[in-house]
């Protein structure tokens, strides 16, 4: 049986042009396909591209060259048909409106409302969320973690089959980190789309993700790609296990690997 | 969460700018005193208070004149600058190519522009409101323009990826992002308008704030010019005050 390829792209590059200054090249060359379920993470150090192959992967930023398509289509009409779902670092909820008004955002856009009714995925969203109760209060009145989990519920309330998130726990401290990553992946786990998840935390992209790919330094290529042999679902115990350890082991060597692959070229 | 009973706020708010007040008075009461200084160069606060308590419904009357003028000119300010604003904030090239004349119109001082005003619209109170008006315009557009354009990239690239048109964009990112930028805008030029009327008067006038001090000048009356100069401060701090209260009540969430 052939596997369902969600994200494909071949031969992205992209260079940001700046006028009167040297354009820099973000991104050189990246080829990677994405199983239909598949949980991927892309770690590299900083200033590599990740967060500008994620736009791009979002449709959010035009690539210099190369060919992109989300379940077979250019990311502009996944977008269209409500496809992709995004998270980003900052959570950017909309201070005006409350925990329910934010999530149900992209609903009351979809379906063209001025304003939400009774929606039950909201609610279901919410309460997967642990954010039951806190509903009716506004971004400011809520803790750094509770505003990450409302931009997930946010990017899931239309049931997106491709997630993209962008360090999405970037700002928060660790014990919280690891309590969020348990939680999503538990909700993941029920509605099983293709995640791309972009960190510096390689203990958080073993933890969640299926395969870790490793970019090198910039202009960013994929240097290698770590199958992750943990089963699932995942508890926070696999931490301790061998498999684990294994995987962050190989996942920091592949980046000193990478970073040395990088200053290489430029020599 | 409970608001706060309103003599804490007072007490919290007013207090400490009361007390500074109180303070800058009692000095200068202690200083003309002292000096002796003549009542027509430099009356003591005590002669103006006398001033404002028996000249009071006069300068009720004239007050009133000058502070609905301010306000006039405020109301039309921030319609057209929200309007102007909304433009420029929508295309940049409109914006390069009118800003600079927009720039080049505030550095006019309003002395010279306000004779015109009288010779065109005449010496009633639509020359004091629009100079009122031309005065707070430029600060409501730039602080539009600015609002309108504040959310951030991964914000608008949100709001793409929900599938928002350019028109839901606006309305329910754009628009509400600015309300707190707009609210600025208004705060600044409330205290602008009280000096576009004022000057308005003085360019002729027969009644209004600058028309009191006007006359006080002529007749060598200080403290009543003084009076006249504490009603204008007095007006504009209510305007300024209005708004922040309004703002404060009336937007909730749209402040943060």
């Amino acid at each position: 049986m052939t596997e369902t390829i969600a994200v494909q792209i071949r031969g992205l590059r992209h260079v940001y042009r700046n006028d009167g200054a040297q354009d820099v090249v973000a991104l050189a060359g990246i080829d990677l396909s994405v199983r239909a379920g598949e949980f991927v993470a892309i770690v590299g150090p900083s200033g590599c591209g990740k967060s500008t192959l994620l736009g791009c992967m979002a449709g959010v930023i035009d690539p210099s060259e190369g060919e992109i398509t989300i379940e077979g289509t250019p990311p502009s009409e996944a977008i269209r048909r409500r496809r992709i779902g995004l998270v980003f670092q900052d959570p950017c909820l909309l201070s005006w409106r409350t925990v329910r008004e934010n999530v149900g955002l992209p609903l009351e856009l979809n379906r063209g409302r001025r304003e939400l009714g009774e929606e039950k995925e909201i609610d279901d969203l919410i309460r997967s969320m642990l954010l039951k109760g806190f509903e009716r209060n506004y971004p400011s009145e809520l803790s750094g973690g509770m505003r990450s989990r409302a931009a997930i519920a946010r990017a899931l309330v239309l049931s997106p089959s491709v997630l993209l998130m962008d360090e999405p726990f970037g700002a928060l401290d660790e014990l919280t980190t690891e309590m969020l990553n348990q939680e999503l992946l538990s909700i993941l786990e029920k509605r099983r789309p293709t995640v791309i998840l972009v960190t510096h935390n390689i203990s958080q992209a073993v933890f969640v993700a299926d395969r870790v790919l490793i970019l090198t330094g910039r202009p960013g290529r994929v240097f290698q790609s770590v199958e992750v042999g943990l089963g699932r679902p995942r508890r926070e115990t696999v931490t301790a296990s061998h498999e684990f350890m294994k995987s962050v082991a190989a996942i920091q060597e592949g980046l000193r690997q990478g970073s040395g692959f990088a200053r290489g070229r430029e020599e | 969460m409970s608001k706060p009973p309103v003599a804490q706020v007072v007490k919290e708010k007013a207090l400490l700018p009361l007390c500074f007040a109180l303070v800058l008075l009692l000095i200068w009461q202690l200083v003309v005193s002292t000096f002796r200084v003549p009542e027509y160069l430099f009356p003591s606060p005590l002669r103006i208070g006398r001033e404002l308590i028996t000249d009071r419904a006069y300068l009720l009357i004239h007050g009133t004149v000058t502070i609905l003028e301010a306000l006039g000119g405020l109301v039309i300010a921030v319609a057209s600058g929200f309007l102007l604003g909304t433009v420029f904030a929508m295309s940049s090239s409109l914006e390069r190519m009118v800003l600079p004349y927009a720039v080049a119109t505030q550095s006019v001082p309003i002395v010279a522009t306000a004779p015109l005003l009288i010779l065109w619209l005449g010496p009633g109170i639509s020359s004091k409101i629009v100079m009122a008006a031309l005065i707070c315009f430029f600060p409501m557009v730039v602080s539009t323009s600015r609002g309108l354009r504040a959310p951030g990239r991964e914000q608008l690239a949100l709001m793409r990826v929900f599938g928002a048109t350019s028109w839901e964009v606006f309305w329910k990112l754009r628009l509400p992002t600015s309300i707190k930028y707009v609210l600025v805008g208004m705060q600044t030029s409330a205290a602008l308008a009280m000096i576009g009327a004022v000057v308005a008067e003085y360019a002729g006038a027969d009644r209004g704030l600058g028309y009191v001090i006007m006359q006080a000048t002529y007749r060598l009356d200080t403290p009543l010019l003084f009076a006249g100069i504490f009603v204008a401060a007095f007006g504009g701090l209510v305007l300024f005050l209005v708004i922040v209260f309004v703002g404060q009540t009336a937007l909730g969430h749209y402040r943060d």
